[in-house]
């Protein structure tokens, strides 16, 4: 049996398991699919989240597999090593017992956010660097699969720093079953006597699954899809006023904009470069299981990338919200080509033409990301003497100081 | 020619300009705009932007393509945002009348008081 169809029938495994949720079956089977990977539910209580998290590490790793509770009172000892004591006492070497968890291939965290925060930076330092320490000493952790889940309305929660979030690839969010759904869980359970994980078997050997990856991170992307993500991710981080350094943030920081009504003022806190990373892997994975990935795909899959990374400054239902910001993007998409504003670059970075300057000046001033290329380009005009500074986008529409500037001061 | 520093942004950019392209001519740079081509037929989508800005007549049935009816969708959004908005400044004007009417009548009453006071003095 072929790696693809092994990965299809882990897919099918896990869904005639789970009730429900088909799309967040089919996120979290593609993040497998790139070495170290990292998967987030969140759910409130009783819908799946753990069950969900168990038929994946049964399913992909066996009974190799550790699954951590969270729990205030876990400490590193149990997470990542623990001292030898009779090494200690008889030879006085401090040698370490790597926990079970670190050694594991399959690494479940349930509830999370209940971790005390010195144990989740053992964990986020692991997922950074893929090593442990512990006791002065040193432990590379190989590849492997983590799945962790929470309750974001937890009482008991602890807040961990964004950044730690931001480690996980992809968050997924758990409906609660609808009533025919109810009734098929209660089929699948007197199907399974009641006990579905145990049922789950390995669908996949780790080293098939080290191999899928493999041939995954093989696969080359369209240059168009590439665009497309890396254009995704930056209209979800471009700011004229530089929020990200700024330590006021919209909607304050918006007030007087140019760009007020545009998606940039939606958002408070822009993502991280982890999300093109999460993208692109999810974009190779589709591509190499079932043998295309389109426009559509990218804005179905980064849905689940943006989720845990963005902060939106009025959230109602974050679901519907970051849907109908990406509904928007791809609006603003249609537009730019619609503008020929590719096309107008294109022949700019060709060569400077003052019709097609003009034309692209007047899409800058209507979209950020394609202000900044431009303005990069009149840089470089002016060192080259075809434009004066005065005559800059930058300076005429008062948005950045640009470094021909700085480099004329100099 | 302006040298780039990722090959794939600059074939990013050949294949968008290839699929959207622009003709330039001597003292012209035009392109052919696909989406104001009139289409019909029920599976592809009617021009109903067109209907609302241009005021041209729709056909029976009206068929949109997603990002039209986003686009309808936000401004709908923003004009019912909008209209809460006014309804809310409605009535707290109506309850400003209503406060200066009975202050304007008291006062009314009061200055008929003095005035009808010396006639009755008298």
């Amino acid at each position: 049996m072929s790696l693809r169809s092994k990965i299809i029938d882990l897919e099918n495994e896990i869904r005639s398991r789970f009730v429900g949720n088909e799309e967040a079956i089919q996120i979290m089977v593609l993040n497998q699919l790139h070495p170290r990977s990292t998967t987030l539910i969140r759910a409130p209580r009783g819908a799946g989240k753990s069950t969900l998290m168990l038929l994946m590490l049964r399913g992909v790793c066996g009974d190799d597999m550790v699954v951590i509770s969270g729990a205030s009172e876990v400490k590193r000892g149990e997470v990542i090593g623990r001292l030898h004591i009779p090494s200690l006492e008889r030879e006085g070497v401090e040698r370490v017992l790597w926990a079970a968890f670190t050694k594991s291939r399959g690494k479940g965290l349930d509830e999370v956010n209940r971790l005390n925060p010195y144990t989740t930076a053992n964990i986020h330092h692991m997922m950074q660097f893929g090593e442990v320490w512990a006791y002065g000493q040193r432990a590379e952790v190989g590849d492997y699969t983590l799945v962790a889940n929470e309750n974001p309305t937890d009482a008991t929660s602890f807040v961990h720093p964004q950044p730690f979030y931001d480690r996980f690839d992809v968050c997924l969010y758990l409906n609660s079953l609808t009533l025919s759904e109810k009734f098929q869980l209660q089929d699948l359970l007197e199907r399974y006597d009641w006990n579905i994980v145990d049922s789950m078997p390995q669908v996949i050997s780790f080293e098939e699954l080290e191999e899928a990856r493999r041939e995954v991170a093989e696969v080359k992307l369209d240059p168009k899809i590439m665009g497309y993500i890396n254009l995704l991710v930056r209209d979800f981080q471009v700011c004229i006023r530089e929020k990200e350094l700024s330590e006021v943030k919209p909607p304050t920081l918006c007030e007087g904009c140019h760009f007020i009504r545009d998606v940039c003022s939606m958002i408070k806190e822009p993502l991280s470069e982890r999300a093109t990373v999460a993208l692109t892997r999810l974009a190779k994975a589709a591509k190499w299981l079932y043998g295309s990935c389109k426009l559509d795909d990218i804005f179905r899959m980064a849905l689940w990338v943006l989720l845990h990374r963005v902060t939106l400054v009025r959230t109602g239902n974050l679901i519907d919200s970051l849907r109908g910001l990406l509904e928007r993007e791809r609006i603003k998409m249609e537009d730019r080509n619609m503008r020929r504003q590719w096309a107008l670059l294109d022949q700019l970075m060709n060569g400077f033409d003052r019709g097609i300057y003009k034309l692209a000046r007047e899409a800058a001033v209507e979209d950020v990301t394609f202000a900044e290329e431009l303005m990069k380009l009149e840089e470089r005009w002016v060192r080259e003497n075809i434009l004066s500074p005065e005559e800059l986008l930058s300076i005429q529409m008062g948005w950045k100081t640009p470094a021909s500037w700085s480099l004329r001061k100099r | 020619m302006i040298e780039m520093s990722s090959e794939t942004y600059r074939r990013f950019l050949r294949l968008e300009a290839e699929s959207h392209p622009v003709k330039i001519d001597k003292n012209m740079i035009s392109w052919e705009n696909i989406n104001m081509k009139i289409q019909t037929g029920l599976t592809s989508p009617s021009d109903i932007l067109e209907s609302i800005y241009l005021k041209r007549d729709m056909s029976e049935t009206v068929v949109m393509d997603r990002r039209v009816a986003s686009l309808l969708r936000d401004k709908l959004a923003g004009l019912e945002a909008e209209t809460e908005h006014l309804r809310r400044r409605i009535k707290f004007m109506k309850f400003i009348i209503l406060g200066l009417s009975s202050v304007l009548l008291f006062m009314l009453w009061i200055l008929l008081n003095v005035l009808s006071a010396p006639a009755l003095a008298a």
